[in-house]
């Protein structure tokens, strides 16, 4: 019967993607690993870097400081989105993009002028449709061999480049933040001009600076921008995979949902078959003996 | 020489060295430096350069290659920050080689001062210190 036929098709069909998708799922679990331990081992650094912008910040009117610091008065907006190279990793991308959109929509309302930078491919093949005018820079395939070195050379140097070009007033990177392989959260991050926690008190007193303060400030805070876009390249790397690998495993366990009721089915008709047909013989048996 | 202090030599990606040492001598970026144990609490600029470690109870000193960054150092602690590090007996000194060669080449194509230059030129200085470094007697 060709309906037994299709149904059997059907069941090998859902066997293979539950394959595929289950291989997906082993693939993005190694490599969770992989990118939270860069997450791990990024930390220290980033806070030493904070912290020493914290204690020089403290010593310095902002109004006064470098460029970077001074808070802004233009009505320049632009948004960093972080997004993957690939789908197939759940609400990740969609996420963000829909934040952005949003973001873009209430700031253009109030007045400002957006632009935005895409960092990996699935947000700008989105973007480019709908706010094409708006994408200034699009950066692809960082994640792949990530490395501090890049992520400045790639992303931030043409933000500091921009901003020193008067392209903008604030720089907001857009993000997810991994939390666990089950959950992600939306960050926002205003880098331009830098947010600093300042510190109040500075453990052993306050420290002597070679060359002068300002001088190590305006070194220090550009190397801040680019530790918190390296920050967020390395969270939202780690979000994907977390992100993957649960949306693979929800495939895998409906793909074995499928198959259960398409066997249920193929039972059935098997069944319903079988009976016809002897229903036919017994019939025809009658019908000779009268 | 019962005095150290806590070293860390962190780069962006890990931490490359995290220890008791008694003396460090480092590249500063207007001229080079050492710090003893209870050494006065500043901050400075790092130029690509070496690094020389005395750890306490080891005899010889350790050499670690260094690029730009920072030295923080407060009364029992100094963090060095910098881009990229590399203890002498992980440097290899072919990739070295081919890394300066291939920034050297880079450079030549490229405008002075645009962003491409500087991080090629970094990377330049900090092959060549790489060389020096695994040139050096053990």
């Amino acid at each position: 019967m060709a309906n037994l036929k299709s149904l059997r098709n059907r069941i090998r069909s859902v066997k293979n993607t539950r394959q595929i998708t289950k291989a997906m799922k082993m693939v993005s679990a190694a490599k969770l690993r992989r990118s939270q331990e860069r997450a791990q081992s990024a930390r220290p650094y980033s806070q030493h870097i904070r912290r020493m912008i914290g204690a020089l910040a403290a010593q310095i009117d902002p109004q006064f400081g470098p460029a970077l610091m001074v808070p802004a008065t233009g009505r320049r907006v632009e948004l960093v989105m972080f997004t993957a190279d690939r789908g197939l990793c759940g609400s990740f991308n969609s996420a963000v993009i829909r934040a952005v959109r949003s973001k873009v929509a209430s700031l253009e309302e109030s007045g400002h002028t957006v632009t935005v930078t895409c960092v990996g491919r699935k947000g700008h093949d989105v973007l480019k449709r709908q706010l094409k005018s708006r994408v200034r820079r699009v950066h692809t395939g960082l994640t792949k061999n990530l490395t501090f070195e890049r992520a400045d050379a790639v992303v931030t140097s043409h933000l500091l480049a921009d901003f020193a070009n008067g392209e903008f007033d604030v720089c907001i990177l857009v993000y997810n933040t991994f939390k666990s392989a089950l959950s992600i959260e939306l960050t926002w991050k205003q880098v331009i001009p830098m947010t600093v926690d300042t510190l109040e008190e500075v453990r052993g007193g306050a420290p002597e600076y070679e060359p002068e303060e300002s001088d190590v400030l305006a070194e220090l805070l550009p190397h801040g921008v680019s530790v918190q876009v390296f920050h967020a390249l390395v969270e939202s790397d780690a979000s994907e995979q977390g992100a993957r690998m649960t949306a693979m495993d929800n495939a895998v366990r409906n793909a074995g949902d499928m198959i259960r009721k398409l066997g249920i089915k193929y039972n059935r008709t098997r069944q319903a078959a079988i009976t016809t047909e002897l229903m036919e013989i017994i019939g025809g048996a009658e019908s000779l003996k009268g | 020489m019962a005095a150290t202090f806590q070293l860390d030599v962190v780069t962006p990606e890990r931490l490359v060295i995290s220890g008791k040492a008694s003396y460090v001598s480092a590249p500063g970026k207007d001229g080079r430096f050492g710090v003893l144990p209870g050494h006065t609490p500043f901050v400075s600029l790092l130029t690509a350069g070496e690094l020389t470690i005395t750890m306490p109870g080891e005899g010889a000193e350790q050499h670690v290659a260094l690029s730009s960054g920072y030295v923080e150092v407060t009364n029992d602690r100094v963090t060095v920050l910098v881009q990229r590090a590399l203890e002498k007996n992980q440097i290899n000194p072919e990739d070295a080689v081919r890394e300066e060669k291939e920034a050297t080449a880079r450079l030549a194509g490229l405008p002075q001062d645009g962003l491409e230059a500087v991080t090629w030129s970094k990377r330049r200085d900090f092959a060549k210190i790489c060389q020096q470094i695994a040139q050096l007697p053990n």
